[in-house]
């Protein structure tokens, strides 16, 4: 049986689509067979944080919609084994999903083998998101430290608490994980950005990750592939970390506190890490 | 990162994405009305083909493909050995079976790009 | 995907047109007090002036108690339906249109002695005869609540919570406690007839004695509320005395005054 997981937030822009990608990726990495599911039909983004954008025939709606087979319409990554993608559609428009047919798509995504199944959520609180998060049995709230971004992540918490099969179905609740996106320790530190431990304190559930602000991310976007696969990066690195933590290695949470070098240092680290980062 | 890396003029990537961007956009202008075609002309030709021979939806294949010369529709259809057919014109059967098991339909047709 | 015998468009067809489900839901129940449309309509005015967002689009119940005269049987009781005095002159399709002017949705009228049955069905209301359990706060005229409308005490058993009330939850005690073991978070909202104890702090809404009971408290651990309410009482975060704010506190009424104090 697949795992299916949900990348979800309220609000947009927060990096729902850049976390799918490089958690997928990193599943994939990781040796399991993954599948991440661009949930955002009319505005098809996945794709191309992929890197798969030339490659798409078929999506989400035409399998749904029983035009297309999955393994039609799913695309295999070429850098990654056990990789694949299944695009949204652009030029649909977002009645074309219903329960039902995500339903089967997950149901049979299972028969295939897949061991997890990444659903990308579109923003908001509405029928995409909820269709998004209906079949997930666990969920990564992406959050940036921002009040607006941390009371969206708030509601969509309430939503997987009520509106997924496993809460309507009276199952073991979803299980949710925070992941804080586009982090600035620095500025964290010094008042200026919530802190991790703001965030944890209003929203009360288990920390995956801290992904840094950072370059690396726009630089991966820009080639079409998951930050993750940039693992000397640090954003990159982070990723592979917020993986393995997800599939169970006990690692230490990085990006909390601000670095604190010397001048030389600065200029003369070994380290891969940006040295202007924060 | 280098020490010096703040010199340069500008990271690589932006270059990358904007060739990305050019195709994408270019593609979607041309074949707005093209990629969502395709779906339901698959499904009006396998209409048809299912008129003569079972068919099973996964050995079906519907492209539109970007050539020096234009733009070309493929159309792939395997049918199933087991079922006894009226046999196609020879030629044709046995440069077919030497690629793949199983019968196929094949055709292509060139698109006029407007 | 197996073979297809024939051009098969929608293999979702075996799912049946409707389904038949139950659902338990509670609504407002507007009483009418005074037997005129054009009065009924100001009040409502008047009500949503102060508080714009309270009804918008909810769905609510008629009470006509008050000017067809009471009903001379027990509520929720099987006996016979007696058909009682004659209502009031009061046309229900006027009430219902000055209720839908304010933003209302009516939906229903109590109606447990089927005095407005035939009118209810030609504007398409339903008729509750059952009742339900209904309590009244004072009403606006400054009538005393009468004794059959004795406010719900919270006798039942607490609606206990284990989860976080979370921002666009709204979760309703009805006729009993509520206890959240968690916060409730902004956006949230609590209801309950009776008390409302919070372990954790209080940053969205509490309304406790939501049906009139004056003794009904708030309790929390950390009060930062956008708002907090018994019996109608209600007081906003600006208005909360600043020592409390961020403390363990709790609210009440003393006569008319909402008070908060130590825990």
């Amino acid at each position: 049986m697949a795992k299916v997981i949900v990348v979800t937030s309220g609000k947009g822009g927060v990096g729902k689509t850049t976390t799918s990608a490089s958690i997928a990726a990193g599943m994939a990495l990781e040796g399991y067979k993954t599948v991440a599911i661009d949930f955002d039909v009319g505005l098809r983004n996945l794709d191309l944080v992929m890197g798969c954008e030339r490659r798409v025939v078929y999506d989400l709606v035409s399998v749904v919609k029983g035009e297309a087979s999955l393994r039609q319409a799913l695309i295999r990554d070429k850098r990654v084994e056990n990789l694949h993608i299944l695009p949204a559609s652009q030029t649909r428009d977002k009645e074309a999903l219903d329960l039902e047919g995500v339903g089967r798509v997950v149901k049979e995504l299972g028969t295939m083998g897949f061991d997890y199944v990444v659903c990308d959520s579109p923003a908001g609180i509405e029928k995409g998101a909820q269709l998004a998060m209906y079949y997930a049995d666990e969920a990564i709230v992406v959050t940036n430290p921002e009040v607006s971004s941390v009371r969206d992540s708030d509601r969509i918490l309430g939503l997987l608490d009520a509106k997924t099969q496993r809460a309507i179905e009276g199952r073991e609740p979803i299980k949710t994980h925070l992941l804080v996106t586009r982090y600035s320790p620095a500025r964290a530190a010094s008042g200026e950005m919530l802190s991790v431990d703001d965030i944890l304190e209003l929203l009360g559930i288990e920390l995956l990750g801290v992904i840094p602000e950072s370059q690396a991310v726009l630089n991966a976007s820009n080639q079409g592939a998951p930050v993750v696969l940039e693992s000397e990066t640090d954003a990159g690195g982070a990723y592979l970390d917020v993986v393995k933590r997800f599939v169970g290695e006990a690692l230490p949470h990085r990006f909390l506190e601000p670095e604190k070098r010397g001048f030389f240092s600065r200029f003369f680290s070994p380290s891969p890490r940006s040295a202007f980062a924060g | 990162m280098g020490m010096f890396d703040f010199l340069k003029p500008r990271s690589a990537t932006a270059a990358i994405a904007k060739d990305r961007l050019q195709i994408i956009v270019a593609r979607e202008r041309r074949v707005g009305v093209g990629a969502s075609y395709l779906p339901q002309l698959q499904q009006e030709l396998l209409a048809v083909v299912a008129k003569y021979e079972k068919l099973d939806l996964d050995l079906v294949t519907v492209n539109v493909e970007q050539r020096d010369d234009g733009e070309v529709l493929e159309l792939n259809v395997v049918l199933p050995e087991e079922r006894q057919a009226p046999p196609p014109p020879t030629t044709r059967k046995k440069k077919r079976r030497k690629k793949k098991r199983g019968r196929h339909l094949a055709a292509a047709a060139n698109l006029a790009t407007s | 995907m197996g073979p297809m015998q024939a051009y098969e468009p929608d293999p979702t067809s075996e799912t049946p047109a409707l389904q038949l489900g139950g659902m338990v839901s509670t609504f407002t129940v507007v009483k009418i007090e005074r037997a005129d449309p054009a009065a009924v309509g100001v009040a409502l005015q008047e009500m949503l002036a102060r508080t714009p967002d309270l009804f918008e689009d909810a769905p609510v119940a008629l009470d006509l108690s008050g000017i067809d005269g009471p009903t001379d049987r027990s509520v929720g009781e099987g006996d016979g339906l007696r058909v009682a005095a004659r209502p009031s002159g009061v046309s229900l399709g006027d009430l219902v249109r000055a209720l839908r002017a304010g933003g209302l949705l009516p939906v229903a009228v109590c109606d447990p002695s089927n005095r407005r049955r035939a009118e209810a069905r030609a504007l398409g209301l339903a008729s509750l005869r059952g009742g339900g359990r209904r309590a009244h706060r004072g009403s606006e005229t400054g009538e005393p609540a009468t004794e059959d409308l004795s406010p719900v005490s919270a006798a039942g058993k607490a609606l206990t919570l284990r989860h976080p009330v979370r921002g666009g939850q709204v979760v309703y005690a009805e006729g009993t406690d509520a206890v959240v073991l968690g916060p409730v978070n902004p956006g949230g909202e609590v209801i309950a007839d009776g008390h409302i104890h919070i372990y954790g702090p209080l940053r969205g809404r509490a309304l406790a004695g939501a049906h009139g009971d004056l003794e009904a408290r708030v309790f929390c651990q950390r009060l930062e509320a956008e708002l907090v309410s018994i019996a109608g009482v209600y007081l906003q975060a600006e208005q909360l005395p600043a020592p409390y704010r961020g403390q363990p506190a709790q609210v009440f009424l003393d006569g008319e005054t909402l008070v908060v104090g130590d825990l």
